[in-house]
Formats: C-alpha cells, sequence, structure tokens
C-alpha cells in the first residue's frame, strides 16, 4: 500500500509538471506581445521594448519555460500580477475558499444525492420511481447548468426574494451556486448507480443474504452500495473536472470572486503570470482530488492492494497485462 | 471476362459477398436504433431542430441582425412567437440563425476531436511498445486540465470566432477518443485474422484501416453523438463568458449572455435560448442512448 501511495504521488508531481510545460506553451504562443495589451496603443516602441524586457518575455522560448518551471516548483514563486501588480499565489489564496467551496460542495451533493436516486430507481426497476428518477436525471444532464443558475436566480432571488442573487456577503450566497454546480454530477450519479445497482441485484450473493433473512434496507445498504459504489467512483474525476472548470462560468453568473473569476478577467487582461498560476491551481485541485480517489478505490478494491503487496507480485501482474 | 484466374475469381468472389453484409449492417444497426421510443424521439426533436436552422430563412420573415422589427423587449405575442430582445430583434428568428453556430460548433468540434482520436489512438493500439507508452502519457497529461480549462486557454490564445471555437473546444475531447479507441484496438490486436493478415504480408496502414478500423465504428459513432450535446454546452459558456462566439452574433450562448443584463424583467429572453440548447442536448443524448443499445449489445440490461 505505501509502495502504491508513493507511486501515485510521484505520478501526480510528473503530471503537474507537464501539465505546467503545456499551460506555458499554449500562454506563450497567445499571439501580440503583453506589453501593447498593458501599455496601450499610445506607448512608444521603445518603452514597448523595455517593458517587455522588464517582463522577460523578449527572452528565448526554453529559457523563458526553464525560469518559469524552476520558480514555480522549486521556489513556489508563483510571480506577480503584470495587471495589477499583486503576488498571484496572494490573490489566489484570498479567492481560493470560495471556489473550494462551491466545488467541494457541489460534489458532496451531487455524489450523495445521485446515490441516492440511482438506489431508488435502481430496486424499483421499471416502476414510476424509476422512470421519474430517470426523465429527472435526463433533463438534468441535458440543461446547461448556467442556464438553470440564471432560471434560479429569476425564480428564487428576483421573484421569491429567498435567496441573495449575486455576491459573497452571507452563507447563503452559496446555495444557488453549489446547486448549480452540482446538476450535471447528480444525472450522472444517478445512472451509473442505477445501472450498477441493476448488475448486482440479482447476484447470488445478494439472494444468499435475503434467503438468510436480512431486511431489504440492510441488503442494499450493506451488500449492493458497496459493490455498486465502484463505477461511481471511477467516475467521480470526470465530474469534478467538469465542475471545476465549470466554475468560470458559475461564478461569472453569480459575480463570486473566485478563482475562476480571475482567470477570466486574466485571459481579458492578458495577465499571464495569472493565467498559468489559476490554471495550475485547478490541475493541482483536480489531482490532489484524484489521489483521493484512486486511495479510496484501493482501499475498497482488494485486487488493486494485491497488485502492490509484493515486487514479484507487481512485476507477474505487468506481465499478464502485456499478453 | 471469361477465362479468369483462380486468384481473381476468389477476391471477386469476397467483393461481392461483403456488400451485402455491410449494408445490412447499417439497416440493422439503424432499425435497432429505432427500435426504442426514445430515440426515435431524440432523432425526431434534433432533425427538426436541424433541418429548422438549415431553412431558417424559409420559417420566418425577419433578418437576425436588423433591430427594432419590432418594439424592444415584447413578450411573446403573434407578431413575435417568442418576443423580441433588448434591440427589438425577433427573438425565434435568432434562436434559428444561432442554431447554425451552435450546432454548427458542436458537430464539427465533436468530428474533429474523434478523426484526431482515431489516428492517434489507431497508432498507439496498432504500433504498441514504446510509442503507445508516450502516447498514453501524453494523452494522461492532457486530459489533466478539464476541457472547458483547455478551451478557455486555447481560445485565448487563438482568439475567439466559430473555427477557433471548434478548435479549442475539439483539442480537449482527444485524449478520451484516443483512450477508448486504443482500448478497441487491444482487445483485437492479437486476434488470429490480425495474425493472417500480417502473414500475407499486408502493409501497416491496410491492415490499420481494412482490419483494425472497423472494429471502433461503433464506439466512435456513440461517443460522436454524445459529445455533440457536451460541445454545445461548452461552446455556450465559452460565448456566456465572452469568450466563444461574439455578440452580435446569433450564437444561442452569445444570446444568453447579451441578455443578462436584462432578464430579471424580462425573463423571455433568456428562457428561449436555453431551452433550444436544452432541446438539442437532449435529442442527442435520447439519440445516443438508443445507439449505445444498438451498437454495443454488452452494455444493454
Amino acid at each position: 500500500m505505501k509502495k502504491f501511495i508513493l507511486n501515485r504521488i510521484l505520478a501526480m508531481i510528473i503530471t503537474l509538471i507537464l501539465t505546467a510545460v503545456i499551460i506555458f506553451t499554449i500562454t506563450y504562443l497567445i499571439p501580440g506581445d503583453p506589453a501593447s495589451a498593458l501599455l496601450g496603443t499610445a506607448a512608444s516602441a521603445a518603452e514597448k521594448e523595455k517593458m517587455n524586457h522588464l517582463l522577460g518575455v523578449d527572452r528565448p522560448y526554453l529559457v523563458q519555460l526553464g525560469d518559469y518551471l524552476y520558480k514555480t516548483f522549486i521556489k513556489f514563486d508563483f510571480g506577480e500580477s503584470w495587471v495589477y501588480k499583486v503576488p498571484v499565489f496572494q490573490e489566489l489564496l484570498k479567492r481560493m475558499p470560495y471556489t473550494l467551496i462551491i466545488g467541494l460542495g457541489g460534489m458532496i451533493l451531487n455524489v450523495t444525492l445521485g446515490i441516492y436516486l440511482g438506489v431508488v430507481a435502481g430496486v424499483n426497476e421499471g416502476k414510476w420511481q424509476d422512470n421519474v428518477t430517470m426523465a429527472i436525471a435526463m433533463i438534468l444532464a441535458s440543461a446547461p447548468d448556467f442556464w438553470v443558475a440564471l432560471l434560479m436566480i429569476i425564480l428564487f432571488s428576483v421573484r421569491l426574494g429567498w435567496l441573495p442573487p449575486f455576491g459573497v456577503g452571507s452563507a447563503k450566497n452559496f446555495i444557488l451556486p453549489i446547486i448549480a454546480s452540482s446538476l450535471y454530477g447528480i444525472a450522472v450519479n444517478a445512472r451509473y448507480g442505477r445501472n450498477s445497482i441493476l448488475e448486482v441485484f440479482r447476484e447470488d450473493y445478494i439472494t444468499t443474504a435475503r434467503a438468510k433473512g436480512v431486511p431489504e434496507k440492510y441488503v442494499i445498504r450493506k451488500h449492493m452500495l458497496p459493490n455498486a459504489l465502484m463505477p461511481i467512483i471511477t467516475n467521480i474525476g470526470g465530474i469534478l473536472s467538469r465542475i471545476i472548470a465549470g466554475s468560470v462560468v458559475i461564478e461569472t453568473v453569480f459575480s463570486i470572486p473566485g478563482v475562476g473569476l480571475y482567470l477570466l478577467n486574466a485571459v481579458n487582461g492578458r495577465d499571464y503570470p495569472a493565467i498559468r498560476s489559476s490554471v495550475l491551481f485547478f490541475a493541482f485541485f483536480t489531482s490532489v482530488v484524484m489521489l483521493f480517489v484512486d486511495l479510496a478505490y484501493a482501499a475498497l478494491d482488494p485486487r488493486i492492494k494485491a497488485r502492490y503487496a509484493s515486487v514479484g507480485g507487481v512485476k507477474r501482474w505487468k506481465n499478464r497485462r502485456r499478453e | 471476362m471469361e477465362k479468369q484466374t483462380t486468384g481473381m475469381i476468389s477476391s471477386n468472389y469476397r467483393y461481392r459477398e461483403e456488400k451485402p453484409v455491410k449494408s445490412y449492417l447499417t439497416l440493422e444497426i439503424i432499425e435497432r436504433t429505432l427500435k426504442s421510443v426514445t430515440s426515435k424521439i431524440g432523432l425526431a426533436i434534433l432533425l427538426i431542430i436541424v433541418l429548422s436552422c438549415i431553412f431558417a430563412p424559409l420559417l420566418t420573415k425577419y433578418d437576425p441582425n436588423s433591430p427594432n422589427v419590432g418594439p424592444r423587449f415584447q413578450t411573446p405575442n403573434a407578431e413575435h412567437i417568442m418576443g423580441t430582445d433588448e434591440l427589438g430583434r425577433d427573438i425565434f428568428t435568432r434562436l434559428l440563425y444561432g442554431g447554425r453556430y451552435s450546432l454548427g460548433i458542436g458537430f464539427a468540434a465533436s468530428a474533429f476531436s474523434v478523426l484526431c482520436a482515431i489516428i492517434i489512438g489507431s497508432i498507439a493500439g496498432y504500433f504498441g511498445g514504446k510509442v503507445e507508452t508516450v502516447i498514453m502519457r501524453l494523452m494522461d497529461v492532457w486530459s489533466a486540465l478539464p476541457q472547458m480549462l483547455l478551451a478557455i486557454l486555447i481560445s485565448s490564445a487563438l482568439g475567439t470566432g466559430f473555427f477557433n471555437t471548434v478548435l479549442a473546444l475539439g483539442i480537449g475531447e482527444i485524449p478520451y477518443g484516443v483512450r477508448m479507441i486504443r482500448a478497441q484496438i487491444l482487445s483485437v490486436r492479437s486476434s488470429e485474422y490480425l495474425e493472417a493478415a500480417e502473414t500475407i504480408n499486408c502493409s501497416k496502414l491496410s491492415i490499420m484501416f481494412k482490419h483494425l478500423l472497423p472494429n471502433v465504428v461503433s464506439p466512435m459513432i456513440i461517443s460522436f453523438t454524445m459529445q455533440i450535446g457536451g460541445n454545445i454546452t461548452l461552446a455556450a459558456g465559452l460565448s456566456y463568458i465572452g469568450l466563444g462566439i461574439q455578440p452580435p452574433a446569433a450564437e444561442w450562448g452569445a444570446m444568453l449572455s447579451s441578455a443578462r443584463s436584462h432578464m430579471m424583467i424580462y425573463p423571455h429572453l433568456i428562457i428561449f435560448p436555453g431551452l433550444a440548447i436544452g432541446l438539442t442536448i437532449l435529442a442527442t443524448n435520447l439519440l445516443g442512448d438508443g445507439l449505445r443499445d444498438a451498437l454495443d449489445p454488452r452494455l444493454r440490461k
């Protein structure tokens, strides 16, 4: 198990570094020099050149890339925003809580509610509960979440006046964004949950449990759920990356000063350090959650644990897969 | 034609035999797909939306971008069945013309990513070894960045507009397709008919195109259909935050974006574009589910 965790963390670090290379390369390819964006068109050529030299963007690609990687991964220095002249890391720290609350809140809501709906639909296969749940899931998977968010603002904030529409003043402000960002995941998890419940529903060990006289409630909770959870756990990564990336749109809709809005402003202002660091933050957040998902998976699935039980085991397993 | 060598006869014979089998298969797939009511509904909705966007000029007498075809902010009425927007433009007309952008982006981005995925995935799956390892690790890194973030980054580098948005969305989706195709090819890589093809000295290209790729057709059709919906949502999201298609173009997301300052008082400005997006995605999802059930019997319950 220790070996598995170490392997996994090492892989995560390498992936992050390569991601940083991709992010840097894409931002490097953005046409137009940053100095004209920062100084405006009125600036003279000499001024622009001086500015470009100051920012270090007149150096060759590889030198800039090396410098960027060195600063980011060895010194943990994320640079200074070119537009606001504030260290990017400080700004990210200030904005991170909002994005994390919405992202993690949305994750928790969609996993719990999605699994619940999926189980309800699965154990009532073919009955009205199943049809209603699957219809809801279909609609949630189809409606664009930011549009539903706009509709919720109109209904709950403007018409009913229950919840504030914009900003981050109170805890109430986060209710709508969390719901909005969980919608798609609820739909996906409900469908996956239903499918995997159906898969185990007629397995022999379930029949055995029922024959022993275990109440249906416990059959579902103790015997079906652990197996039904596996595909959902595998799928968490996909939903998470959608929520993370969707945070840019959701934060725009609700005017929440999180990392997503920071990234959008940085893109519009050609603020390279801010773009790179906020995208890297998202990648880091995703891979940390994926790390925990993989560990949870390994803990739940004895086969993965066995794979790393001994060195010989690893080799045998690898050879078997090659064939 | 009277005297033929045995080889030619047999190849001719094989050719004749192959044809009806193929058309029978396509027919059967269509038949099996349309057997379920939901996929029929999905296909019908999608066809109606696509056709009405193509023949938009026949369905409406207004121009999508000319302002003041009626009073501003009209709620739906007989003259303007979905009302008018903040510049007095007819919303129904704008939806029809805007559908050309939204659907175009959805189809083109999915097609682009599927094509790239087929090329990269079959190279990885067929050649194996170091090539495969390098490609798959690259795909891992590639997919570490969520598609929307990659799209934001790429469209900030390429700029806005139709083709740039297609590229921005398509590129982010490639790794998932590559993984699927590689898995599909791995499952047949060691089968006997491939060994036979290699023994009779088929070129690598012809093995790839004639013997390997037919195996990935059905999963690719499914994922192509499924991706259309996702890409339309993402494109609308991109336009909403001001990066995809720019107003005054009538893309659905751009319509939502320009309506957002008036939505509190005039909800119909955002209800209809959103419904159009939602309905299109619902249709592709229903159709995609039907296709998956028809093409991939293992997934049927």
